[in-house]
């Protein structure tokens, strides 16, 4: 990591043409990320804006989830912004959904981890990203199987349960 | 299944705008579906992701008359305010996206036989006109045919403009008086596509494409005298209950063709498939009947017990 600037957490790397600043996770990891990265999120931003010492901290995420968060944030980050009908802006295009596609490719844990993350953190596209994936892997599955997935505890009554599959196959099933 | 369930601090600490979102996402069906799966998530269902169509409560009904055929709008079930016109050709359908109601009228009689256009009527869109579009309109994306000899379903799928064969269920032989209508007809019930046969409703399974299957929803038999009993077209369903149509004997003179709502039950032998018995001994089924004879306004007679305003959605 690159000496700190002391006073307000943001430093300088390299010939000083890029600022940085560090961001400090629940379990007091630190990462040190581009400044234009680490505004993808609303809540950093702000916290860049009012200052403060020895790296931003943010009690809510672990290193583990953060250091995706800052994957997507340093990979979105990064893209310019080339005129919008040249081939090179749909190549970008592309590989951004694939990288986006790549990320998702994890286990409903740590999906959940990156919801309450990107919410918490307010990275806007992160948050649809995940909502959409979440929302892809439920749409399909039955209640008992949503229920397994989530650990979730069936606590309707058995009269509920009637009237809910009589109001189900009036409808839908 | 996963088993790795979520722990507990995964799903219970998403936060309540995210989950609703998260719903909002998925479409009405499955999204209705998703209400079974705890107290929590239907009340947040109900109460923040409500299927669209759960506000909206409106019935068509086709009503055959000596030598003229007419269709009753009920903008809402619970007063009985309705509207009729005579029709010839028209379709009827609902689109999730805009929550609105839209009868289509293709003019193909003689005298006003003009197919490059189709006659558009958007209900509860204040104008009560019709209104000219000059292009074939598709309800769903899809548009759906019987052929003319009634064996057979087409689909025009208006994004590819791909026509293609339905498979149909196996469809008993007509009936010799109990249900005149000969061919299997279409319809929506409750935003799938349906085929009426007789006695029955048959519904398409999620109307993918790759593999259609069709499920026996409803089957309806009437008890005691009835004359010209059927199940209207377009909508053989309006929410949890079933329509039907006809003329009892028991009644009044004045009260000659009337539309019954009842709530199909559910019997163990023929799950999943609803039980409508029309005119039974046990009538606490019937939710709502109502009169048709009216030019405008039909008045509507809830039955005293459960009423029409039940729960309709």
């Amino acid at each position: 990591m690159a000496a700190a600037d002391s006073c307000d957490g943001i430093s300088t790397s390299g010939g000083g043409w890029e600022k940085t600043v560090t961001l400090v996770s629940s379990d007091d990891a630190r990462f040190e990320v581009r400044e234009a990265a680490a505004s993808l999120s609303q809540t950093v931003r702000r916290m860049i804006r009012a200052g403060g010492d020895g790296g931003i901290p943010l009690p809510k995420v672990d290193a583990r989830t953060l250091s995706t968060v800052l994957e997507y944030c340093n990979k979105h980050a990064a893209v310019p912004a080339p005129a919008p009908e040249s081939s090179s802006a749909e190549a970008a295009a592309v590989d951004l959904e694939w990288f986006d596609k790549e990320l998702m490719h994890v286990d409903l844990a740590t999906l959940c981890s990156l919801i309450r993350a990107a919410d918490y953190l307010e990275v806007a596209g992160l948050l649809d990203l995940t909502c959409k994936t979440v929302a892809d892997m439920i749409k399909s599955k039955t209640a008992e199987e949503i229920r397994q997935m989530f650990g979730i505890q069936n606590d309707f009554t058995p009269e509920e349960e009637e009237q809910l599959s009589r109001e189900n196959a009036g409808v839908f099933e | 299944a996963a088993a790795a369930a979520a722990t507990s601090d995964g799903w219970d600490g998403i936060p309540a705008d995210v989950f609703v979102d998260i719903l909002r996402r998925i479409p009405p069906c499955p999204r209705w579906r998703l209400r079974l799966v705890c107290r929590h998530w239907r009340d947040v269902i109900d109460e923040r992701a409500p299927e669209p169509r759960a506000n909206v409560t409106k019935v068509l009904a086709f009503i055959r008359e000596s030598g003229c055929c007419r269709a009753f709008v009920f903008d809402d079930l619970t007063t009985g305010r309705s509207r009729r016109w005579t029709w010839r050709t028209a379709a009827f359908g609902y689109h999730p996206a805009t929550g609105q109601y839209k009868i289509v009228h293709v003019l193909c009689s003689e005298q006003d036989s003009n197919l490059d256009a189709v006659l558009v009527f958007t209900l509860g869109d204040g104008s009560w006109q019709w209104r000219e579009v000059p292009a074939p309109v598709g309800i769903h994306g899809v548009t759906y045919w019987a052929t003319k000899d009634g064996k057979g379903i087409m689909s025009f799928d208006l994004k590819d403009e791909q026509v293609a064969p339905v498979e149909v269920p196996p469809l008993p032989a007509p009936g010799p008086m109990e249900w005149w209508r000969p061919s299997c007809q279409l319809t929506d019930v409750g935003g799938r596509l349906g085929l009426r046969s007789k006695t029955k409703v048959w519904v398409l399974e999620d109307g993918s494409e790759v593999e259609w299957t069709w499920v026996k929803r409803y089957t309806v038999l009437a008890h005691r005298a009835y004359r010209r009993q059927q199940i209207p077209l377009p909508h053989v369903a309006h929410g949890e209950h079933v329509l039907t149509t006809g003329e009892p004997w028991e009644r009044s003179i004045s009260l000659r063709q009337t539309l019954e709502a009842h709530r199909p039950r559910q019997e163990r032998k023929m799950r999943p498939c609803g039980m409508v018995r029309v005119g039974a001994p046990r009538p606490e089924t019937t939710v709502g009947v109502y009169a048709l004879e009216e030019p405008s306004h039909s008045h509507i007679r809830p039955r005293r017990d459960q009423g029409a305003s039940a729960r309709v959605r």
